[in-house]
């Protein structure tokens, strides 16, 4: 199946639910219009759409295939990426249970570790980096602009 | 014109003057640095306005959003490599020119015509605000319903890749305000029984993820630096006869003007931004000179066109913003989230009730490009080798500025999570071929759409009012015509490519 009818079905399929669920509000019964009427009106819209881009990347496969030019550029290095999600995802996820200085410092050196280049000397700049990022940032915020950081076990 | 004068005044209280400097340098230092575009820089700027006073917060954000209009052009110049994409058409001629040995004279044209164009288009932007909210003062629901279905029919249509796509994007964005409280009632809905969405998702950690996650996500992709180029020589001479540069801009009016123009106009519609109006004001400066072929030669007509139209952008996107509550540019969108958090609704009562905050705005973006002339210059100084900074150092602390300014918003963490699902789905549709902007504009006018929306109909039944009503009807009437136009140039440039590649096929056969 082509990228661009799968988004489509999966779109479908979406809109199907929060249809659905859009009919579980009660609506009042004095306006003549319900809360769910603008939703659905979306949904039907969307689902609209989602059939033209199916229909559209089926007719794409039906004609001739472009000319494909060379690429130009290195392909894309998916693992930095993947690997970034991963670390930010922990971080997001580490910000309840340690709290915000401790998952800052970790996710600082993590993220830029693993994206970066391996030696002690970077290690060393990373960790430098950490604890001034945390540090900057939790003095500027907290005890300057009042904005109080997710707290957690170990502050 | 006493108004302007006074907040003018207002804004040289010693605070308002450091806040405001503030956001010019972190405009200038975010522009310059390859990677992180103004949009990034303004996100970041964001949780510091939180505490401040509305007039200030906005001040500080004019500034990063003219100092970072600007900053884009000095990586443009010395590195080949546009800091931001509004300065990409300035990297054609003032990195030939750096490269002929006058990185000064280089730098210092484009500093100056930004200065020189942000100021030209400051007078429409005080005088458009003002009447264009004025005469909004006289729209019924009717109107602003059409007014936001034309705004979005423009953006889906502008859309590079596909129509289709750009549409799919402007309903999801319109899908995503469906959840949560509805506007009239605050019946909540789509709930799913999560007490975080009975108010429905939160706007900024939704901007904050589509375009600050998905960005640095994306450049992660290169596994190189983000900053690569020629390497910088810290001796560079930088100094140049400043009259003579002003001299030398002024001696091409119609290249100054034209190009000015052109950056108000884009920065007027919605969500196009200065990336495009840098390249179609050098575009135009190309066709009209009467030596095209000199153009990517290190020439000044480039530089002055390109930079005086991404400055003037500015003026334009605020235009918009402030007479209709609908952000010219992605800047502006978190301009318009900014002055929610400060407790002001946006649309066309904020330049009639806020007048102090609007004219405050006004003088803040007159006081700023002089500013960035004193800012810049300090910055090229004594602060450029910074602009040099390895990806593995930056990511990690911009990714942290971003956490903070999507928790701070009412801390809680679910405003995290919010940013974190929004920039997967962000980066998702980048790889995908799905454009940001129609989905943050749908998130924007979702709410307004469908207030206006119900209030019509409930107001009266009758339909063929949104037809019949002259200005709903006209602007119904240009959201077709645009739609329409889209869908005929995206043929006829589908024919052409068939056709091309036929003739290739036929040449190889």
């Amino acid at each position: 199946m082509h990228r661009d009818t799968g988004i489509g079905i999966g779109l479908l399929a979406l809109c199907a639910l929060l249809y659905w669920q859009a009919g579980l509000v009660s609506a009042p019964p004095f306006v003549p219009i319900g809360p769910a009427f603008y939703p659905r009106v979306v949904l039907l819209l969307l689902a609209g759409l989602a059939l033209w881009l199916i229909v559209e990347d089926l007719l794409r496969q039906r004609s001739p295939a472009p000319v494909k030019a060379k690429p130009t550029q290195p392909a894309p290095n998916y693992r930095r990426v993947l690997l970034g999600f991963i670390v930010f995802f922990g971080y997001v996820a580490g910000l309840s249970f340690v709290g915000y200085p401790a998952a800052t410092f970790l996710f600082v050196l993590g993220l830029g570790w693993s994206i970066g280049p391996h030696s002690v000397r970077e290690l060393l700049k990373l960790t430098v980096i950490a604890v001034g990022t945390t540090l900057a940032t939790y003095l500027i915020f907290e005890k300057y602009l009042y904005v109080f950081l997710p707290r957690g076990l170990l502050f | 014109m006493e108004l302007l004068f006074g907040t003018c005044l207002a804004l040289f209280e010693p605070k308002m003057l450091l806040s405001l400097c503030a956001g010019i340098l972190a405009g200038i230092v975010g522009g310059a640095v390859p990677g992180i575009t103004i949009t990034m820089t303004i996100i970041l700027a964001l949780p510091f306005t939180f505490g401040m006073p509305s007039l200030q917060g906005l001040a500080t954000m004019i500034g990063v959003y003219i100092g970072g209009s600007a900053g884009g052009l000095i990586s443009a110049c010395l590195f080949g490599i546009p800091g931001t994409p509004s300065a990409i058409a300035t990297t054609f001629d003032g990195f030939p020119m750096a490269r002929k040995g006058q990185p000064g004279r280089a730098v210092w044209l484009g500093i100056w015509a930004s200065c020189i164009g942000g100021l030209l288009a400051g007078i429409p932007l005080i005088v458009g605000a003002t009447q264009l909210a004025y005469l909004a003062l006289n729209f019924g629901p009717w109107e602003y319903f059409s007014l936001f279905i034309l705004t979005l029919s423009i953006v889906a249509s502008l859309s590079e890749q596909s129509l289709v796509k750009g549409l799919i994007a402007s309903a999801f964005g319109l899908l995503v305000t469906s959840f949560g409280a509805d506007p009239l009632m605050a019946i909540p809905r789509l709930t799913f029984g999560w007490d975080f969405l009975r108010t429905g998702f939160p706007f900024l950690p939704i901007l904050i993820g589509v375009f600050g996650l998905s960005q640095i996500m994306s450049d992660m992709e290169k596994s190189g630096i983000v900053s690569d180029g020629p390497v910088f020589d810290r001796d560079v001479d930088m100094k140049v006869s400043h009259l003579a540069v002003i001299r030398e801009i002024f001696a091409q009016p119609v290249n100054l003007i034209r190009s000015t123009l052109v950056g108000l106009w884009i920065g007027i519609l919605p969500a196009v931004g200065g990336s495009a109006a840098n390249i179609l004001a050098y575009d135009q400066a190309k066709k009209g000179s009467r030596h095209p072929e000199k153009f990517g030669t290190g020439i000044p007509e480039g530089i002055i066109a390109s930079e005086s139209s991404n400055n003037a952008n500015v003026g334009g996107s605020l235009i918009t913003m402030m007479a209709f509550g609908i952000p010219g540019d992605a800047v502006t969108a978190v301009m318009l989230g900014a002055l929610i958090i400060h407790g002001i609704q946006p649309g066309p009562m904020f330049v009639v009730t806020n007048t102090q905050i609007a004219y405050g705005m006004f003088a803040a973006y007159f006081l700023a490009h002089p500013l960035m002339i004193i800012l810049e210059g300090a910055f090229l100084r004594f602060a450029l080798p910074a602009v040099r900074l390895p990806q593995h150092i930056l990511a990690p602390i911009v990714l942290v500025l971003c956490v903070i300014g999507s928790f701070a918003l009412n801390n809680i963490i679910e405003n995290v999570w919010t940013f974190f699902i929004f920039g997967v789905l962000g980066y998702g549709m980048v790889k995908t071929g799905f454009p940001l902007a129609p989905l943050i504009l749908g998130v924007i006018l979702g709410d307004m759409i469908e207030t206006n929306f119900i209030r019509a109909i409930m107001t009266d039944s009758d339909w063929t009012l949104f037809i019949t009503r002259p200005w709903s009807g006209v602007m119904l009437a240009l959201a077709v015509l645009s739609f329409g136009y889209s869908l005929r140039q995206r043929r006829r440039a589908a024919k052409r490519a068939v056709a091309a590649a036929e003739s290739e096929a036929d040449i190889e056969f």
